[in-house]
């Protein structure tokens, strides 16, 4: 099937898209009381642990640290998320890719947007503590949809990948919780990046989640402009994977059924 | 893709050329890693061969039944057509679209009313909110849920769960149906009046095709019968020659 052809046939299928969206928002707090408030509750107890440790018991030599930590934080557990529901995506849906056609990207998309969704209603917590820290909110945060996107595209690439390859090695989902912990640490979420030694700045910057999280902290932490050309170098990087991601998705695709 | 025509025009609706599908059968079926490094080199897995160089054409409106044994490669046949699984060689082409009632209820979020599904699974065959407003009042008195349509369906019996999504699958204005013994389901009263809405269809000039081990229901129901056996169509043609050849050889 073509290109074209595949996206005509999602299309057909938005329907389901929306509403697979809409149970995993809906139903990931089905029961509770608070429902969707705990996606704000969540961060915001986050949040309240880190002013008290980092400013009582640990002091950092970056300034307002927790709010440091927490501009970083957040996209880092929103990606962890995302890669940790994208993994699982396909295996996780076994009854109906067994039972139903439908185009099967249709899942790590839902993956992705609900993510997504979720995440744009967390930053609001975001910009409550930059305000109530008194940092303030400048109008460099009107490119923050920019990193987000980046984000975005970098994480569906690969999901594409690891939800097709975890119905067939179930080690993948697996072997993800270290690699995410590595990931975390390789990325400037706990320290800064000043922090990593000159002569391995190089290559410590191959890592994307270096660009996108210092665009965070550009626009909110230090309120400058990011680094567009390095972002638009990792967008093109993350569309080259997505690309990728969508052949290998292709190919393994089809015995999803039998392999599932 | 299902817009594509078929070369001979437009009033084949399902055109199976040459298809063949084997299985990989696992003697010890390893998921991770380190079983299946362990595996490597070892025996353990054997090709199955479901169906043999299958080859068929199904007109529009017409009703067809596959009939064998178990493991003859009907379901598997079936499954093919629904896009599930797909061939090792050979072309399956399909025009218009597919209600499959495999696995009725497929797909059901048990956690959700029996409403919500309805949209949900609805949406499985493409249709959106705005298709399913002015038949889901049709789909719930079809169903005789009741008020249980606003509870969640894990209340649900066996027998309410599968008339809700038997009500799904027949209204979703789909022009082929794939059904596989699907019409054990409810009740008597249930099963007579899904026998009466398969007729309707039919007489709608929807394409169907059975999966049935019903030898009264394929006789009154289907044009035409596949006769599957070890993976081959060894017989073709009228359902009550085929009938009669296979009840005489299969006893």
């Amino acid at each position: 099937m073509s290109f074209i052809n595949k996206i005509k046939e999602i299309y057909r299928y938005r329907h389901m898209l929306f509403t697979l969206v809409k149970q995993d928002i809906n139903g990931r707090y089905k029961g509770s009381i608070f429902g969707f408030l705990w996606t704000l509750l969540n961060p915001l107890f986050m949040l309240l642990v880190y002013s008290v440790v980092f400013s009582i018991v640990f002091k950092s030599n970056i300034e307002n640290y927790p709010i440091y930590l927490f501009v970083c934080l957040m996209p880092w557990n929103a990606f962890n998320t995302m890669i940790g529901g994208g993994t699982t995506c396909v295996s996780n849906n076994a009854s109906i890719i067994k039972k139903v056609y439908f185009p099967r990207e249709v899942l790590p998309l839902a993956v992705v947007i609900s993510n997504t969704i979720q995440y744009f209603f967390s930053l609001v917590i975001t910009f409550i503590a930059l305000l109530v820290s008194g940092i303030g909110i400048t109008w460099y945060a009107v490119f923050l949809p920019l990193v987000i996107l980046v984000q975005v595209v970098f994480a569906f690439g690969l999901i594409l990948m690891l939800s097709a390859a975890n119905v067939y090695i179930r080690d993948v989902q697996y072997m993800m919780n270290p690699i995410m912990m590595i990931w975390m640490y390789a990325s400037p979420i706990l320290y800064s990046i000043s922090m990593v030694p000159e002569k391995w700045q190089a290559l410590y910057r191959l890592n994307p989640m270096v660009t996108i999280i210092q665009g965070y902290q550009n626009l909110l932490y230090d309120r400058t402009l990011p680094d567009f050309k390095a972002l638009g170098i990792v967008l093109l990087i993350s569309l080259g994977i997505c690309v990728i991601g969508y052949l290998v998705f292709n190919k393994l695709q089809r015995r999803f059924a039998e392999e599932v | 893709m299902a817009k594509r025509k078929s070369k001979k025009g437009e009033d084949i609706a399902i055109s199976v050329k040459n298809v063949t599908k084997e299985f990989t059968v696992y003697e010890d079926k390893s998921y991770f890693l380190k079983e299946k490094i362990g595996h490597l080199g070892r025996n353990k897995k054997r090709k199955h061969v479901v169906l043999k160089d299958v080859s068929c054409d199904i007109k529009k409106g017409q009703s067809v039944a596959l009939i064998g044994v178990n493991g003859s490669g009907k379901s598997t046949l079936l499954k093919l057509l629904n896009k599930i699984i797909f061939p090792e060689k050979g072309e399956i082409e399909i025009n218009g679209k597919v209600s499959s009632m495999i696995e009725l209820g497929a797909g059901f979020n048990t956690d959700f009313t029996g409403r919500e599904n309805i949209y949900f699974n609805a949406s499985m065959y493409g249709l959106g909110k705005k298709d399913v407003d002015p038949i889901i009042d049709k789909i719930i008195e079809f169903s005789e849920l009741g008020d249980f349509i606003e509870t969640p369906v894990r209340t649900y019996s066996s027998g309410m769960y599968m008339r809700l999504a038997f009500s799904i699958a027949v209204n979703v204005q789909a022009e082929i149906l794939l059904i596989d013994e699907i019409l054990a389901v409810g009740d008597a009263h249930f099963q007579a009046k899904c026998l009466n809405k398969m007729k309707e269809l039919k007489e709608e000039g929807k394409t169907m095709v059975f999966v049935s081990h019903n030898i009264t229901q394929v006789k009154s129901f289907c044009d035409r019968a596949l006769w599957i056996r070890d993976g081959e169509i060894v017989m073709d043609g009228e359902t009550d020659k085929v009938l009669d050849e296979y009840i005489k050889v299969q006893g």
